[in-house]
């Protein structure tokens, strides 16, 4: 059982490009579908919660489905698997890209229009974001504010912070009030 | 010894990475470009194209990338290790005791702090991009407050192929084409480009 954990996210890993998110159907349709071995049920609950607990989607995802089926062990195995591709492909990449990089007019600019193509899918991810996250006025300030502090204090950590407290304080008085009624 | 600094830094960006990866990209740029100049920004962007690109997580292949540029490939095991770690943790404590957590107002508020940054972190990361490819010279806060006072627009200069790719791109992403296969053809496109021009 840990052998084919192992063996299934090390080539869901290996041959989904894209990121965590790009994942989950793949994890989807070798667990529920081809080897029967988690319900559907399964799959919404690992999306609710890898979307809510901070982290890495990837490694929760993985994490979660690796418990469901072994435990401890399963889960641990399943982050291992997820994660030696990246390192194997990237520790390459890193060993031997600073000679493939050599002033290259045409090569740097087809990254130029990659990075271009990158602002493209961000904008519209930004756009399928907007609806979940922005349901009142009080949300629009406080983003508006949040990046203009990023803009002027440039120190991500203090605006995280000050975001989770601010968080934290208005479902606090949000649930006091509905107790109070 | 910086193996050990490495591990500890990437542990926080660990705990901090809420919603996923893209939340890392902004304070990636902060620590390793602007505090400390380990790449110049157009480098910095390379990188995450790269690891947008290349299969497995994208925050995990930026943390191996940077880890092993520090210290080859002890660096990279470090690094990934460490931005790992705090999200295994949360993730097994979170799973243990998940149906008293779920009703927990603390817990709802903060994640409710956590979505709002990481939207924020994400349109941050869209104007880090464009500053490194739509835009010929990053774009200037106090330049753009005082030409918004004036009604005038020379706070930006466009680089045109660059602008008119990012167009086509949200075209192409709408029309629910993958992400690498768009990747790959706008860095065709642009190579492409680049090349006609250099022969006329």
């Amino acid at each position: 059982m840990l052998w084919f954990i192992f063996k299934s996210f090390f080539k869901i890993s290996l041959f989904i490009i894209g990121g965590g998110l790009a994942m989950i159907p793949a994890i989807e349709d070798i667990f529920v579908h081809k080897k029967k071995l988690l319900k559907e049920n399964d799959i919404v609950d690992m999306i609710a919660i890898t979307q809510t607990i901070p982290g890495l989607i990837a490694v929760n995802a993985a994490l979660f489905i690796g418990h469901r089926l072994s435990g401890w062990k399963g889960g641990l195995i399943a982050v291992i698997a997820v994660l030696m591709p990246s390192l194997i492909i990237m520790s390459l990449i890193a060993a031997y890209l600073p000679l493939l990089i050599v002033n290259n007019i045409h090569f740097l600019n087809a990254f130029s229009c990659i990075r271009a193509s990158v602002t493209g899918i961000f904008i519209c991810l930004a756009f399928k974001l907007r609806s979940k996250i922005i349901t009142s006025g009080f949300d629009v300030s406080i983003i508006c504010f949040l990046i203009l502090g990023l803009i002027c204090i440039k120190n991500p950590i203090y605006l995280i912070v000050i975001s989770i407290l601010v968080g934290c304080i208005t479902t606090y008085k949000q649930t006091k009030k509905v107790e109070n009624i | 010894m910086i193996n050990i600094f490495l591990f500890l830094q990437f542990v926080k960006y660990g705990i901090l990475c809420f919603g996923g990866g893209y939340v890392l990209i902004p304070l990636l740029f902060f620590d390793f470009v602007e505090k400390t100049p380990v790449f110049s920004p157009d480098e910095f962007g390379n990188l995450l194209v790269l690891s947008q690109m290349t299969p497995g997580a994208v925050s995990i292949n930026t943390a191996t990338y940077v880890g092993y540029l520090k210290s080859t490939l002890s660096g990279a095991f470090f690094a990934s290790f460490g931005l790992v770690l705090p999200s295994v943790i949360l993730t097994t404590l979170i799973l243990n005791f998940m149906h008293t957590h779920q009703q927990s107002s603390y817990i709802q508020g903060f994640l409710k702090g956590g979505r709002w940054i990481s939207f924020v972190m994400v349109l941050y990361a869209i104007i880090l991009f464009a500053n490194m490819s739509v835009f010929k010279e990053p774009l200037n806060f106090e330049k753009i407050v005082i030409g918004l006072k004036n009604f005038n627009f020379d706070w930006f200069t466009l680089n045109y192929i660059e602008f008119y790719i990012m167009i086509l791109s949200i075209i192409l992403y709408k029309l629910r084409f993958s992400m690498t296969i768009i990747l790959f053809f706008s860095a065709f496109l642009g190579g492409f480009i680049s090349y006609i021009k250099w022969i006329i």
